[in-house]
């Protein structure tokens, strides 16, 4: 009886197998991964520098002031983006305008002035630009634009080759 | 008690999660270096020179010419400083040699009298080697004269041969730190 039943056990599976013919599938999992540019390409460094005391970074020009760098975003984020002002402390006076520093003689100089998006001033921490999104993605046609900065004072500073600053603006998913 | 365990508990999810979202995540940061100046020592003053005598002087004819005229004006400088912290001393030396002709290889000394008045008043004579002196101020300032030459005492033109290509030439410096 024992040999009967282990006979049954192994041919069912034969008879199961020779009867199928059934429907398979495969599976196809793809990925887009989530990618952003960010490009800040500035004009002002190394051996180009710029007039601080002449042209349109003064505070009586007009304009937004002077053209210091250009910025561009592409993504495919499906969040929305927003690219922020974000300026070290070591680059920014008691009242929190952004400032040149310069070592002169022994004295810290500083040079306030404020910076433009081309339409208005940004103050540190806003938002530097509304980013634009089309279609689901950023395009860095619709997503581009000019840093610019001017003077806020007309005083006089010590002549000095190598006045220095930063600014850094960072691109932030929400 | 459980009940305002799991409020607490759910409340601090949710207040938690408003949290982060309003925080974001920073995909990329970039930062723009700018370097900039304000004119350095050397560069703190410009000299401009500016000619308008362009017609040759009739070095025999013209009364402003001659030692007892008021000169001829050919041209004027202006000196514009920036950015002076402070006072600042500046010089502009002049250095000319005579007049000459090189058809007749004969040559006719003169002398330059320096103005601050474009009328020709009160000017002061300047021999080659000498120089104007002047203190710009903090900030921004310029500083002009008028320059007009003349020959000099005993020089007699009408004892020279007649030629048409006298020439000389005046060279300006401006120096700082008398």
């Amino acid at each position: 009886m024992k040999k009967v039943l282990v006979f049954l056990l192994v041919l069912l599976p034969l008879i199961s197998l020779s009867g199928a013919i059934g429907t398979s599938t495969l599976n196809l999992v793809g990925t887009i991964e989530s990618k952003s540019l960010f490009d800040l390409t500035g004009y002002f460094s190394g051996d180009e520098s710029l007039r601080l005391d002449e042209g349109d970074i003064l505070v009586d020009a007009e304009g937004p002031g002077v053209e210091v760098g250009t910025w561009a975003v592409a993504a495919n984020s499906s969040a929305d983006l927003t690219l922020q002002l974000d300026l070290s402390a070591t680059y920014l006076d008691v009242e929190g305008n952004p400032v040149f520093t310069g070592n002169v003689s022994g004295v810290d100089i500083k040079i306030p002035y404020v910076i433009n998006n081309g339409e208005s001033t940004i103050e540190n921490g806003a938002n530097f630009a509304t980013l634009v999104k089309v279609n689901g993605t950023y395009s860095e046609e619709n997503n581009n634009g000019s840093v610019f900065i001017k003077r806020i004072d007309d005083n006089t500073y010590p002549p000095f080759d190598n006045y220095t600053t930063e600014i850094q603006l960072t691109l932030i998913t929400n | 008690m459980k009940k305002v365990l799991v409020l607490l508990i759910a409340f601090a999810i949710v207040g938690g999660a408003f949290l982060f979202a309003n925080d974001g995540i920073v995909e990329n940061s970039n930062t723009l270096n700018v370097t900039g100046y304000i004119l350095s020592p050397e560069k703190l003053a410009e000299l401009d020179v500016n000619q308008t005598l362009t017609e040759p002087i009739d070095i025999v004819g013209n009364s402003d010419f001659q030692e007892d005229g008021n000169g001829v004006l050919i041209g004027n400088w202006v000196v514009s400083t920036y950015a002076h912290v402070g006072d600042e001393g500046y010089k502009v030396t002049y250095t000319y040699g005579d007049l000459e002709s090189a058809s007749t290889t004969q040559s006719l000394e003169y002398k330059i009298v320096v103005h601050t008045d474009p009328t020709g008043s009160g000017g002061v004579d300047k021999a080659t080697g000498g120089s104007t002196e002047f203190v710009a101020g903090e900030g921004e300032t310029t500083a002009k004269r008028y320059v007009r030459v003349k020959l000099v005492e005993d020089e007699d033109p009408t004892l020279l041969d007649p030629a048409t290509d006298f020439t000389s030439t005046i060279t300006l410096n401006l120096t700082t730190n008398l």
